[in-house]
């Protein structure tokens, strides 16, 4: 199965969630993306930088120092709907990040992106 | 400070006639940053006190005269922030029998005589808004609870910041040295393009025993959560539950 394949698996599973991305984090590449209609480059570029910042950050090391797990998902939320970011220890570079509409089941969101996530790694 | 509110056309007691007056009302909420007494004075000479803080009413001081604070007892000197529903509800018909009738209102702004707003949570506009709107209780439906109120009742600490200034703190000060470091991480720097509505940025606890941090930003408000054992998708259903980017 490839990459795409487990990433539009995601979209199938979870309709609210309307793109699909896998980014690396640390030469902060797009790798792959699974959407109906792609975003820009741009957009794409914003979200790995996001990624990037929430999930290997500083804040991690001061949740650390506060005898706190670091971080391995994120998420934002606006008015325009939400952005989720998540990792697995066993790909610590890379990460995947979905743009969902507002009344995304982020609990199948998450069960679903940590599985899939982890059979990429596997792979 | 003593301020005019003009209402609507002269003896016409109407819901139109209250939407005038409700619009001012909320402009001086709105407009108070710092904690003040806001007592509004109607025609009749009845008065209703709100301790405001950070454009939100913390408290009902004082309804006068004793008959009318009597019919809503839930109200006056009660925090606000617990129990939402049947209180929003009993400050809708308090805020309709106050302005029925009334062509102009004042109000004075004074220093609350009180100290002990900044523990309390109260009412933002956002949520006094859709309270008079069609939509809100009166319509026969519960107003969706306000977000910042919904985050501060779920969290261990939190700060809230209006202006760069604190305007509300709550939690062991372990917790709260702990919320001031890392709202300076770059994590919680603001997110780009994120200046129109609230922006929640979230860091959800690892497990049961951890803790998950939230960022809210609304205009110059922003505020700083921990949540004990707060998983993703409990924070998600949260932000849902606020409305906010539905419709």
């Amino acid at each position: 199965m490839d990459i795409v394949d487990h990433l539009n698996a995601i979209r199938q599973d979870v309709p609210a969630c309307r793109a699909v991305v896998l980014a690396d984090l640390t030469t902060r590449v797009i790798l792959c993306v699974s959407a109906e209609d792609r975003p820009p480059q741009e957009r794409l570029d914003a979200l790995c930088d996001t990624a990037i910042r929430l999930l290997d950050s500083d804040t991690s090391r001061v949740l650390a120092r506060a005898g706190q797990i670091p971080p391995l998902e994120a998420l934002v939320f606006s008015a325009d709907g939400m952005e989720v970011f998540l990792r697995t220890p066993t790909l610590p570079d890379e990460a995947l990040c979905c743009l969902c509409g507002p009344d995304v089941d982020v609990d199948k969101l998450m069960e679903q992106a940590h599985g899939r996530l982890a059979q990429i790694g596997a792979a | 400070m003593l301020a005019q509110l003009k209402g609507g056309e002269d003896g016409v007691e109407d819901s139109a006639e209250t939407d005038d007056m409700f619009a001012p009302v909320l402009q001086e909420i709105g407009e108070t940053v710092l904690p003040r007494e806001l007592r509004f004075r109607n025609d009749r000479g009845e008065e209703l006190a709100l301790i405001v803080s950070a454009r939100r009413v913390l408290r009902i001081s004082e309804i006068l005269p004793g008959a009318l604070a009597a019919k809503f007892p839930a109200l006056a000197e009660h925090p606000l922030s617990k129990d939402a529903g049947p209180q929003l509800q009993a400050f809708r018909e308090l805020l309709e029998t106050f302005f029925a009738g009334t062509e102009e209102l004042s109000v004075t702004s004074t220093r609350p005589s009180t100290e002990a707003t900044t523990s309390d949570i109260g009412w933002g506009t956002d949520l006094l808004t859709r309270l008079w709107s069609e939509n809100g209780p009166g319509a026969g439906r519960e107003p969706e609870q306000d977000l910042l109120s919904a985050l501060c009742d779920a969290a261990a600490a939190h700060i809230i910041w209006t202006a760069e200034e604190i305007t509300g703190r709550k939690g062991p000060d372990s917790a709260l040295t702990l919320l001031q470091s890392l709202a300076k991480t770059e994590a919680m720097a603001r997110p780009a393009g994120a200046d129109a509505g609230p922006v929640c940025t979230v860091l959800p606890a690892s497990d049961d025993h951890g803790m998950a941090l939230v960022d809210l930003r609304d205009g110059d408000v922003r505020a700083l959560f921990l949540l004990p054992g707060y998983g993703a998708a409990r924070i998600a259903r949260i932000w849902q539950g606020s409305g906010i980017g539905r419709g």
